[in-house]
């Protein structure tokens, strides 16, 4: 944070002024590590107010993606706003003009056009309409796969987009991310966990990203701090008071069975800390050497319809060198018996097979082809092609219209 | 007495790949209910699949199974002679042996592969620490305690393995290193910050440049459980106690974290190797050697000819110096391959030397390690 384009402006010329003051976005969960990095920045732009003739280096957006409609907690976002708003002290914010924004979660499904996508034996993946009525919300559509893991996955992904949405919608070119050092850790073993090896570069490290033709510029300013000296500086400043411990501590009661594998990651490194301190920050250091992998076979660089994340080389191809899918010839007459048996018990089923001539082969990343093998064969339903930034600012007028937070 | 007719299998227990035999067991890998013949034609050919892809052979190799008397090292010389006779790579094998002196432990699990050794027809060579470096694992441990046991052995056990190869005129090691092992390992590196290794470590083959012997792990994508199963469906004769110097400890937590993330996720092995697949590292950038100069102008003129020629030396804390042409080094005293002036068995050994009992008593037994004193255990009885 300490770049040219944050520090504080000069000049008589407002439009010019205008023009050079970068618009920065902060996702708050309402997690110590982004209530105290919001806490920070007040504190800034504050100092750069009370300089003399001097404008503030930057316009603040601070986004809350609520997500009250499907976690059980039934949290009043709005209120915690409210609570939030008043710690921080509501004419300071007033007059260093941050904006709030409440994001509800399930605009990443309105806003688009369901598809269904599945996955063959041979891990070729379509996706095409579904016969039936396609109208899920959020909360159905991640309850289509019973592994929490996945469905964790999936929510980030939701959480994600939903952020990086808001940015082009708001206008803004700098993203803050409020992650810890202890959480960036935890970030680059999980994605490693899930075979997504590939996106810790693009997860870990601070630069420009290009989204829908638009960049930006994502930051982690807290990326040197570890949680516990962020869980320390919350008490001091109470900000513990009003964070949602989301993740804090619920975990330790679960059985292993019962835990997504984030949660696994989280609580090994909380248990490796103590002998081996170093253990976070040199995870940290290691995800942030790493870059793109390179393709192999004049592989073309794709999308993945499911993460929008990038595709380096062919997962299929890939998974069909080590998975044999051919039984052992048959033998006895007994077997062969058996088979007919079976033919006639599937042939009731053949009949509505899943793939359809109209649907079409889909990428899909190795990481995406994981999680769908753990919602069955049936199919998953999801929220597939990116908006363009037209469809975004259209929807985004909607919500605004209807009445949300500024 | 007539034969007691069977009852049919109920569709719904059919096997999941050939849908004709009842599946008896679930395949770690993917959860599939499998019988018992197409759990061993899946497993096979998926090893012979991995073997072509990586040409891993050519015809009339003479190749070294590297042979613990362990469940992997056992199923490896068992599935490549099965493959090598299917599919004619017209193979050589040898089974080659490392006895790190490890009473109680190794001694028997030698016995193990002299049996299988005749099972399978192989030859088989068996080369000793004593031999190579004068000191059984059991006097390391004696004298450097038991937390540095592995990287001890590991080091030695390393060139052991190449220089039994060469002793026999092969060139080729195989391993019994399965995708538990890679994705251990791929967890480790992240861990340890090992840039080094980071890119590699998946290799089913490695082969540095200079070096004689090729190493391969045809068990990169198979499973340990599966592993163990194929040994008992198939009745293998294995050894199957843990070695009894303990792992290291951040090692083991490494481990039990793998095993708690599999509980949940049992593709996450191989989930784990597709990751360390594509973990490519930023190229690093050279120093701009212009700065240097104009940094060093007026404070220190050696200092920016030093950095003109180009001749820095990096030392090492354990006072090795890294050479600039860095494959195809001797170490100086041992005239085996390494990075350094003197290779780290010979640096581990010197320690090692300084630190031995200048007198020994005759007869002594107590260097024999804690296998021993279990088995002494094993034997008692009222």
């Amino acid at each position: 944070m300490s770049e040219e384009k944050f520090k504080v402006k000069y000049g008589k010329n407002l439009e010019d002024i205008k023009a050079k003051t970068p618009t920065v976005l902060l996702p708050v969960s309402f997690g110590e590590s982004s209530l105290v990095l919001l806490d920070i920045i007040v504190s800034q732009l504050e100092e750069q107010s009370a300089m003399n003739r001097a404008h503030i280096g930057y316009k603040l957006v601070v986004v809350i993606i609520d997500e009250s409609d499907f976690d059980n907690t039934k949290i009043d976002i709005k209120d915690h706003v409210q609570k939030l708003k008043e710690v921080s002290g509501t004419d300071l914010l007033d007059k260093l003009d941050i904006k709030f924004k409440i994001i509800k979660s399930e605009s990443y499904v309105t806003s688009n056009r369901l598809q269904k996508i599945f996955l063959t034996h041979d891990f070729q993946s379509f996706s095409g309409k579904s016969e039936s009525d396609l109208d899920l919300d959020l909360k159905t559509i991640l309850l289509q796969t019973s592994d929490k893991s996945t469905r964790e996955d999936l929510l980030n992904i939701v959480r994600k987009e939903t952020i990086l949405r808001t940015a082009i919608a708001e206008n803004c070119s700098v993203i803050l991310f409020g992650h810890s050092m202890s959480k960036l850790a935890d970030d680059v073993l999980s994605l490693a966990v899930k075979g997504r090896g590939s996106e810790i570069s693009d997860n870990l490290t601070d630069g420009i990203i290009e989204y829908e033709r638009s960049n930006l510029h994502i930051l982690h300013p807290l990326r040197d701090i570890l949680f516990s000296e962020i869980k320390e500086y919350s008490k001091l400043c109470g900000l513990s008071e009003i964070s949602l411990n989301i993740s804090e501590g619920t975990t330790v009661k679960k059985s292993i069975k019962n835990k997504t594998i984030n949660e696994l990651i989280k609580d090994y490194f909380r248990s490796v800390e103590v002998e081996y301190p170093e253990v976070i920050s040199t995870v940290v250091k290691i995800g942030s050497k790493m870059a793109h992998p390179p393709t192999q076979d004049d592989f073309q660089i794709k999308n993945c319809i499911l993460c929008s994340n990038s595709i380096y080389n062919d997962p299929k191809h890939w998974l069909e060198q080590i998975t044999v899918h051919g039984g052992a010839p048959l033998e006895l007459e007994e077997e062969k018996a058996n088979l007919e048996a079976y033919l006639a018990s599937v042939k009731d089923k053949k009949s509505d097979s899943l793939i359809h001539e109209a649907d079409e082969v889909v990428p899909l990343c190795y990481g995406c082809i994981v999680n769908l093998g753990t919602t069955g064969q049936s199919g998953f339903i999801w929220p597939t092609k990116r908006p363009s930034k037209q469809e975004i600012l259209d929807e985004y007028v909607l919500t605004d219209d209807e009445g949300d937070e500024d | 007495m007539p034969e007691p007719t069977k009852k049919p299998v109920k569709v719904s227990q059919l096997c999941e790949l050939c849908h004709s035999r009842k599946a008896v067991m679930k395949r770690p890998k993917n959860l599939q209910k499998l019988c018992k013949q197409c759990f061993f034609h899946v497993f096979e050919t998926e090893i012979h699949l991995t073997i072509q892809k990586e040409q891993l052979f050519y015809k009339g190799e003479r190749v070294a199974i590297g042979a613990s008397g362990g469940k992997d090292s056992t199923v490896l010389a068992s599935i490549l002679k099965t493959l090598n006779e299917r599919y004619n790579y017209g193979l050589e094998l040898v089974l080659l042996s490392i006895d790190e002196g490890i009473v109680g432990y190794r001694d028997d699990s030698l016995a193990t592969v002299k049996r299988n050794q005749k099972q399978y027809e192989m030859p088989l060579e068996i080369v000793s620490y004593r031999d190579l470096y004068n000191w059984t694992m059991d006097e390391i441990v004696a004298c450097s305690g038991i937390k540095s046991s592995c990287t001890y052995c590991g080091v030695l056990r390393r060139q052991a393995l190449d220089r039994g190869a060469l002793k026999l005129g092969i060139h080729h090691v195989v391993t019994g290193h399965n995708a538990d092992d890679m994705a251990e390992t791929v967890l480790m590196n992240l861990l340890r910050g090992d840039t080094a290794r980071l890119e590699n470590s998946v290799n089913v083959t490695t082969k540095s440049s200079g070096s004689p012997i090729k190493r391969s792990k045809p068990f990169k994508y198979t499973y340990q459980k599966e592993i163990v199963l194929y040994a008992h469906y198939k009745k293998l004769d294995y050894f199957s106690t843990e070695c009894t110097y303990a792992p290291e400890a951040f090692r083991g937590t490494a481990r039990v974290l793998l095993k708690n993330l599999e509980s949940i996720r049992p593709s996450c092995i191989l989930d784990i190797i597709h990751s360390g697949e594509h973990f490519k590292l930023k190229e690093r950038k050279k120093r701009d050697l212009a700065k240097n100069r104009k940094a060093g102008k007026g404070r220190n003129t050696a200092t920016s000819a030093a950095a003109n020629s180009n001749k820095e030396v990096e030392v090492r804390p354990d006072g090795s110096v890294s050479l600039h042409s860095r494959d195809g080094n001797r170490c100086e005293r041992c005239g085996y391959l390494s990075m350094n002036r003197v290779c780290k068995a010979c640096i581990l050994i010197e320690g090692l030397e300084l630190s031995r009992a200048k007198v020994a008593i005759e007869g002594d037994t107590s260097v024999n390690g804690a296998a021993k004193l279990t088995k002494t255990l094993e034997q008692l009885s009222f």
